[in-house]
């Protein structure tokens, strides 16, 4: 059973988009109490400028899935880079151990601080579990795939859709255990043509607390060289990324110098109820740029 | 293992004025490194017949991964496939295939020697031995001082503590600015977070309140306001980058200057 960890501010296509697709699934989950929150995981910065703060609010949120046995389901990669990187700091160090255990203490939580380990999990590194009822939800694909399911839409000019990755500003510690693993499979199985180049691996979006316009300049010679590739949408991983992508898109191409060219950021769970025949509930009302081919799925479904 | 695909980067600056690349196959065996790959590639479709490489201490890039050392091929080839482009990391400073022009490179920080007068010449020739690591990372602009500049701030101030402030301030301002750091460990093969740490200890010492110079101390106070609480307890005796991590030490000990001589 996971407990989601929504720590968005707002409504996220992340969070609505994931719940859907784990209700397809039947994948029991919770989310948290009303009247409990989850704290500020830090971001980019976090571990930089505030140690101890972003040490006890990660170790806090993973306890409070713990406390009710349940594994803490992180739905992108600047939540989840967070609580692995923490965890990590608790394993090869004393001091820092002894500081959680005392904090927790010092708020009244009292548990073994070595099974946290076993509280957290991953949406896109879960999937690797569900790869064949996945298959079997499966109502439309994006071209030609494993199981002749018909394409979203008519696509006789190309081999169908193809998408390029876009992972956050700290990847690396997203994919220690090789969670991303069976993304290929899994795209290979819906039809999508998925491009993880060494442009996947770059991101810009923690220099806007730094410098905004350096910030929206990069993103944009990012943006545009997925674009470039002649990919029909972004696969983004994390929050931060699909907000520089999809709401300061604009901002993005006038700061690089090029002409607006739309191109939606979709995320995984996304992708999945596109291809379920549910594009409805992937939460695309909340999208600054909505993916152009939803219009013929929702008629084909 | 089987057949491998390579498009190795070629470039002589002594005779071309554009790079390109020379496809080759070769047979991998199971337990082949990526010397014996590298030794393997047939010399004739370089420039003079010759093929730039240092095999004493392997620096390139892989499908877009900066690989330091001599990597088993049984691990490359799990995580990038058969179809391996095989380049320099950098393709500005390459002086032969994938030998790079360090000097140039080291020119860059004339201004900064200028400044700080007190560093010994041969403690200059130092920097050599981080600037690799200043293109793990393959995108950084010219406003950005370098992750490998960095990591030399920091042997510099464990060499002079009565420098700290000075040297502080030059990677605090806009020409330094070390916040334009990205993160290192997903450029590398195998991922390394152990450069990452260094660089960011040295952020976390602008962002301290104690720190005496005050560029940084709204980006700091700005981080801490977002948790809206304190916490009771502090953290005792804990230094996440003391000492350079056998992985650095690997590069720094591993720049090996001399095979490059023979391309001047």
């Amino acid at each position: 059973m996971y407990l989601i960890y929504d720590c968005f501010k707002n409504n996220s296509p992340f969070s609505i988009a994931t719940q859907n697709v784990l209700k397809h699934l039947n994948i029991p989950y919770i989310t948290l109490d009303k009247q409990k929150r989850f704290k500020f995981h830090g971001g980019y910065f976090g571990r930089i400028g505030a140690l101890e703060q972003f040490i006890f609010s990660n170790v806090y949120n993973i306890a409070l899935a713990c406390l009710e046995e349940k594994k803490l389901l992180a739905l992108e990669e600047d939540s989840y880079a967070n609580l692995v990187f923490t965890l990590d700091l608790l394993r090869n160090n004393q001091s820092l151990r002894a500081f959680a255990i005392a904090e927790l203490q010092s708020q009244n939580i009292v548990l073994d601080i070595d099974i946290l380990q076993n509280h957290i999990a991953y949406f896109p590194a879960i999937l690797a579990d569900y790869v064949d009822i996945i298959g079997q939800s499966i109502k439309y694909s994006f071209g030609k795939n494993l199981q002749h399911i018909p394409a979203i839409m008519p696509n006789n000019t190309s081999n169908g859709f193809s998408a390029c990755a876009f992972y956050g500003s700290r990847h690396a510690d997203c994919n220690m255990r090789n969670e991303y693993g069976h993304i290929p499979h899994l795209c290979e199985l819906i039809g999508l043509g998925y491009l993880d180049k060494p442009i996947s691996l770059q991101s810009y979006t923690h220099l806007a607390q730094i410098d905004i316009e350096k910030a929206y300049e990069k993103s944009g010679e990012l943006l545009y060289s997925g674009i470039d590739f002649g990919v029909d949408f972004l696969c983004v991983f994390s929050d931060s990324t699909f907000d520089m992508f999809d709401n300061k898109q604009k901002l993005c191409a006038k700061h690089c110098k090029r002409d607006s060219i739309s191109i939606a950021s979709l995320n995984m769970a996304q992708i999945l109820l596109v291809c379920f025949g549910k594009a409805d509930e992937a939460g695309f009302e909340l999208h600054k740029v909505s993916p152009y081919f939803i219009q013929h799925s929702n008629k084909a479904s | 293992m089987g057949k491998l695909h390579l498009s190795i980067f070629s470039f002589d600056s002594r005779i071309d004025f554009q790079n390109g690349y020379v496809r080759q196959e070769l047979y991998c065996k199971e337990h082949d490194t990526l010397k014996d790959i590298l030794q393997s590639v047939d010399e004739r479709y370089f420039g003079y017949q010759e093929f730039g490489v240092d095999l004493d201490f392997i620096h390139c890039r892989i499908n877009g991964y900066a690989i330091f050392g001599n990597l088993a091929m049984k691990e490359i080839v799990s995580k990038l496939g058969c179809q391996l482009e095989i380049e320099s990391l950098s393709k500005r400073y390459a002086k032969k295939d994938l030998l790079l022009d360090l000097d140039i490179a080291f020119a860059k920080y004339n201004d900064f020697f200028y400044e700080m007068d007190f560093i010994a010449p041969s403690e200059k020739d130092e920097l050599k031995k981080y600037l690799l690591i200043n293109f793990i990372v393959p995108c950084h602009d010219d406003t950005y001082c370098g992750d490998g500049f960095l990591l030399y701030i920091k042997w510099l101030l464990l060499r002079y503590p009565i420098y700290k402030d000075k040297l502080l301030r030059f990677i605090a301002c806009k020409d330094g600015n070390i916040f334009q750091h990205i993160s290192t460990a997903s450029f590398m093969l195998p991922h390394n977070r152990a450069i990452d740490t260094q660089i960011e200890s040295l952020q976390s010492m602008l962002l301290a309140p104690t720190c005496k110079h005050k560029k940084w101390l709204t980006l700091g106070s700005y981080i801490a306001s977002q948790y809206n609480f304190r916490c009771n307890e502090k953290i005792s005796d804990y230094n996440a980058a003391e000492s350079f991590t056998p992985f650095i030490q690997s590069i720094l000990h591993g720049s090996n200057m001399q095979n490059i001589e023979s391309y001047k």
